[in-house]
């Protein structure tokens, strides 16, 4: 019966593969103890492990897909199954191609149990194939996808650090430069102002808007007293620290001084501090750095904050750097000081140097103290008149006061003559003015100072002496000097002669513009005594 | 000398292109080669192993992989199955999620079924995205913890993978 059955089944095999060649049918018949009992004659023998015509070969023997397989062949056996499938099982040829067999186990009999099993074996390659052709494309997209999802992913993380790191280096650089343009708003205080205080209380603004803390205090050593003493504070809620007053080694200040280090405390909550600014500050963070330019305590300064500060190490340089330009600043001004002190005290030594000169002049040629403070004062008064700079009437003060000094190289025999000069002794007075630029030029102080002493008898029609100069050859100054000169001479007594009445050198004066005088200098001249009238 | 021979069912499991293929081929082959080729249905391939007792000649089903739980392995395929190892890929993140889920399926399949879990390509360590302590809260739903870092093209720890099922199903076949 069983036979019979498998023979029909062969026949239903013809047909269905007559009607269609994609279906590959074989058939094998196993008995109960899953032995191949008989095959069809298309049975892919060729592709089993063992020789399928050999008679009680396993059907396990034959074909490894069904090792283990033994529950569910006999739950089929039994009828507790009704069929078992494995698809599409590779199978590589000899010849390294694939073959793509399915396996269906069904019961030969389904009404009856223990009657065999029925496996049909189909060759399913054709459909394989294509199968395999589509999964292969599918695959490779879908693991192209996943290396450019993978990528575009890694690719968006890097942009995302990138960015985050050039916003940070950004951030960074920004700060840098704000903080050089703090240092150069220093540097131009420090360098546009002789006033301490001034360019302090800018490092004190730049130091706290930059380092973002609430108060700066510098404090100035006084090394007479051993005090520190408040130069500028900024961000005070109290008005104590204006005028506050440090002994040296007392309090966190004069203790950052004398021991010449920095004292920090960025977190004076753990720490607590007895120190007054400390306390009436409410300052829970505070750094002292002692300011020492060229070796010399100069100050201190004084950074407090009202909050914990967690400074990082740039924080830190760049405090200690603001530290150092203070007390640059404050070496700095204080040498300027210094300098302009001496300036002061060298240009004093010098006019009084230069008066003593005209004085011992004076003194000299019998002339009267007097003659030389009068006409210094008038040409000073005509220069002012004239439009000339303070440096420019400083010059003409020197000139005026020394203008004679070329006569003590003049001999007494000549120079104090009480009778007239004959021309030879004309002719050695006449080099007075030769001696002042002499006596005068290598003296760099007082070289501007030559114009009046070496050109004062000059004359604008170019008659005068030493070097007959013309019109406006001759300096401004001495055009000017040489018209009070001579009012000045002509108004006093000498031993042979009365002085001249004020209308007689007045008209004496006008005669001579355009002559001896600068005409615009005799206007002026005459103007001024019309106002001292 | 025993001459004692078993035969046993192992299978290969995991999303695919993680490797099965390259690993059964390294395996058995002792070779690899760098062209994906997907498989469909399955591949049987024989490898017979040195056991105390005499040698285990493993079946080794390498099974097509899937693209999701929608596609999971065809459940006739685990019958008679003694061991699988699941495998996934370290440079494929979505290839360990779905893990977990390939160890209770087979295990709903096959109860008494032993499992070892095996993270592949690990000589793309420059790509890789899959970190130790992720593999490690996967592995932790093998039971004992382990797992191995392998490379079918170095053959780095291939050899570990099949003796420890050889060993896991030995001791409790």
């Amino acid at each position: 019966m069983p036979k019979q059955k498998f023979d029909s089944i062969q026949l239903l095999s013809r047909v269905v593969q007559a009607t269609s060649d994609l279906y590959q049918l074989a058939y094998a018949q196993v008995d109960n103890n899953l032995r191949i009992l008989h095959v069809s004659p298309n049975f892919p023998s060729e592709l089993a492990d063992a020789d399928v015509t050999e008679p009680n070969i396993l059907l396990d023997e034959a074909f490894s897909e069904f090792v283990g397989m033994e529950n569910v062949l006999n739950s089929i056996l039994r009828g507790e199954l009704p069929s078992f499938q494995i698809e599409r099982v590779n199978r590589i040829q000899p010849d390294g191609s694939v073959r793509y067999l399915s396996f269906r186990v069904v019961p030969l009999d389904a009404e009856k149990s223990d009657a065999g099993l029925l496996v049909i074996v189909e060759d399913v390659t054709r459909f394989g194939l294509i199968e395999h052709s589509l999964l292969q494309n599918r695959n490779e997209l879908r693991l192209v996808q996943d290396a450019f999802a993978r990528t575009n992913a890694e690719l968006d993380k890097r942009v995302e650090q990138r960015t985050a790191e050039l916003a940070e280096a950004k951030q960074h650089i920004e700060q840098q430069l704000f903080r050089l343009q703090a240092l150069r708003v220093n540097d131009i205080a420090i360098l546009g102002t002789t006033d301490l205080r001034v360019a302090l209380k800018t490092i004190a603004e730049q130091t706290r808007k930059q380092l973002n803390v609430d108060l700066i205090s510098i404090l100035l050593f006084n090394s007479h007293l051993l005090m520190l003493e408040t130069a500028v504070v900024v961000g005070a809620q109290t008005s104590d620290l204006l005028t506050a007053r440090v002994r040296l080694g007392e309090t966190l200040i004069g203790r950052a001084a004398l021991e010449r280090r920095m004292l920090a405390f960025p977190d004076l909550t753990t720490n607590s501090s007895q120190d007054r600014w400390v306390q009436d500050e409410n300052l829970q963070a505070c750094y002292v750095i002692p300011l020492i330019a060229k070796g010399n305590s100069v100050g201190v300064l004084f950074l407090g904050h009202r909050s914990k500060l967690q400074p990082d190490s740039e924080w830190l340089d760049f405090l200690e750097t603001l530290a150092g330009q203070a007390a640059m600043a404050i070496e700095s001004i204080r040498a300027f000081e210094d300098l302009q002190r001496s300036n002061y005290e060298l240009a004093l030594a010098y006019n009084r140097t230069i008066e003593g000169w005209s004085h011992a002049l004076d003194l000299r040629d019998k002339e009267t103290k007097e003659h030389t403070t009068r006409v210094t004062e008038m040409t000073i008064k005509l220069a002012q008149l004239a439009g000339m700079s303070p440096i420019e009437i400083l010059h003409v003060r020197h000139g005026a006061l020394l203008h004679d000094i070329g006569k003590m190289g003049i001999p007494d025999a000549v120079l104090l003559k009480e009778d007239h000069l004959n021309d030879e002794e004309w002719d050695v007075m006449r080099k007075h003015p030769t001696y002042a630029y002499e006596m005068l030029f290598p003296i760099e102080y007082l070289r501007p100072a030559l114009d009046i002493p070496y050109c004062h008898h000059e004359k604008w029609d170019g008659t005068g002496y030493p070097r007959r100069l013309r019109g406006e050859e001759i300096p401004l100054s001495a055009r000017l000097f040489t018209v009070v000169d001579v009012w000045d001479a002509l108004r006093s007594d000498r031993p042979y002669r009365k002085g001249w009445d004020e209308d007689r050198v007045r008209e004496y004066i006008r005669a001579q513009s355009g002559t001896h005088f600068d005409p615009q200098a005799v206007e002026l001249f005459l103007r001024a005594v019309d106002s001292t009238d | 000398m025993n001459n004692t021979i078993v035969q046993k069912k192992i299978c290969l499991l995991g999303d695919f292109g993680v490797g099965k293929t390259s690993l059964v081929r390294r395996f058995v082959e002792d070779r690899f080669e760098d062209k994906y080729l997907t498989t469909i249905g399955v591949k049987i391939s024989r490898k017979t192993i040195e056991r105390p007792y005499g040698s285990m000649n493993m079946l080794i089903w390498d099974l097509a992989g899937s693209t999701g739980f929608d596609s999971f392995t065809n459940p006739s395929y685990m019958q008679g199955t003694a061991g699988a190892a699941i495998v996934c890929d370290i440079t494929r993140r979505e290839t360990l999620t779905i893990v977990a889920e390939y160890a209770r399926q087979a295990r709903i399949m096959n109860p008494k079924i032993h499992l070892v879990f095996v993270c592949n390509k690990a000589d793309l360590a420059g790509t890789r995205v899959i970190s130790d302590p992720e593999i490690a809260s996967v592995s932790s739903t093998f039971g004992d913890g382990t797992f191995f870092l392998t490379s079918a093209r170095t053959g780095e720890r291939v050899e570990d993978v099949f003796f420890t099922l050889a060993e896991k199903i030995d001791a409790r076949p």
